[in-house]
């Protein structure tokens, strides 16, 4: 079974879905659009809870990744997904 | 420069070397060991009594023998694949019925059917299905009879549809080619496939496959998550951890009221916590079983109302 977030979704409802799966002892470690108009969920198996909770950021330049970065945050993953049905630059990371 | 003694002897050791290679490949003398059976006899023989089989069929038919050799070889398919469709549509009567009456033992269907058949050449048709049968022994043995019994008589029959109607195609296709490319020892296999498709173990095998590869595609895409389901979720995870960190009792209850298989009162916290991992999938896609499992936390004592 592999999870997809429905792409016609905006951005915050994306990140509580995320948030969500994350409840179930995994980790998100990947996001990226499918070819269905969905963003594909790629998860880990963990042993406890996740320490901090994924944020999903849309961005659109790579300074803006830069600014993530170093306000200390760990980048989890820069990919294109859909967001409200387009294409997006958007990055995960965790505070 | 070699003596004539020493190549003699140089001579003797390669000979010798050789024998020994020899006898190895046999697999007998130097190893001690059994020959490995690329086929066995009774398979051999089956091919022996396909051919002689559709070749005294061919001799009698009312259209005259063919003589080129594609043309032996496309009547020799045409008459097999014509005996293994008139036992097709007699299986997917019988299946119907049989399982609709009562449930069908796996083996006894198998010979049971196979002895039903009409076979419009008496023996010489029984040779044939027989020939292809035992092509297909090796198959049958290695299905996991549980599997057939779990399904259901439609999933069986459009499993043994598409093998059947797959199978004819490569038939049909190949009957084209040149009889260097594909001859009867090659048309005997396909036969035997297509064979194996009207046998149960060929259904369940179909089956098994085709599920694997669904499973494989199958895409949940997640509901709506409001804020308040996140928070009495993410409550509800560190609930289960706190009572893992504990005696894990309210965690293990939890998971007993929601009926999911495999706990134990010795199971341990990575295994538990293992099968509160696979309820995301049931959740992702279903509002109603993340409301069940809230519901369940309150009755196991994980969680507690707020009301």
């Amino acid at each position: 079974m592999s999870l997809q977030v429905d792409g016609k979704t905006s951005l915050p409802e994306q990140e509580r879905q995320l948030q969500f799966v994350e409840t179930f002892f995994v980790e998100v470690i990947d996001y990226v659009a499918a070819s269905n108009g969905n963003n594909d969920v790629t998860t880990k198996s963990i042993p406890g809870a996740v320490a901090q909770p994924l944020q999903l950021k849309q961005i659109a330049a790579p300074a803006d990744l830069t600014a993530i970065a170093s306000a200390g945050a760990t980048i989890v993953f820069d990919r294109v997904a859909f967001v409200l049905g387009a294409r997006e630059r958007v990055v995960g990371f965790r505070a | 420069m070699l003596s004539k003694k020493g190549a003699h002897s140089r001579v003797f050791r390669l000979s010798s070397s050789l024998c020994c290679a020899a006898l190895m490949l046999g697999a007998t003398a130097c190893s001690g060991r059994r020959p490995v059976r690329i086929a066995a006899p009774n398979a051999v023989d089956a091919v022996t009594d396909w051919r002689k089989a559709v070749s005294d069929e061919i001799k009698q038919s009312f259209t005259g023998a063919p003589t080129a050799p594609e043309d032996i070889r496309n009547k020799a398919l045409s008459f097999s694949e014509a005996l293994v469709v008139a036992r097709y549509g007699n299986i997917r009567e019988s299946l119907s019925r049989g399982r609709a009456v009562s449930a069908v033992a796996f083996d006894a269907l198998n010979i049971g059917l196979t002895a039903a058949v009409p076979i419009v050449n008496g023996s010489r048709g029984k040779t044939i299905l027989g020939a292809l049968a035992t092509g297909f022994q090796g198959v049958n043995n290695s299905i996991d009879k549980n599997v057939f019994q779990q399904q259901t008589t439609g999933a069986l029959l459009t499993a043994m549809d598409s093998c059947v109607a797959r199978q004819r195609a490569v038939l049909a296709q190949r009957r084209l080619l040149p009889f260097a490319r594909y001859d009867e020892y090659n048309a005997y296999s396909d036969l035997v496939v297509l064979y194996g498709c009207t046998t149960l173990a060929g259904m369940v095998q179909e089956l098994t496959e085709t599920q694997a590869v669904e499973s494989k595609n199958l895409k949940t895409v997640l509901k709506p998550v409001d804020s308040t389901t996140l928070t009495a979720f993410q409550e509800l995870q560190a609930a289960f951890v706190k009572s893992l960190d504990g005696d894990s009792k309210a965690a293990r209850k939890f998971l007993e009221l929601l009926k999911v298989p495999g706990v134990t009162a010795t199971s341990t916290r990575e295994e538990l916590t293992a099968l509160y991992r696979g309820l995301l999938g049931a959740a992702a896609g279903s509002e109603e079983f993340r409301r069940t499992m809230l519901q369940v936390a309150l009755d196991a004592g994980l969680l507690r109302s707020t009301n």
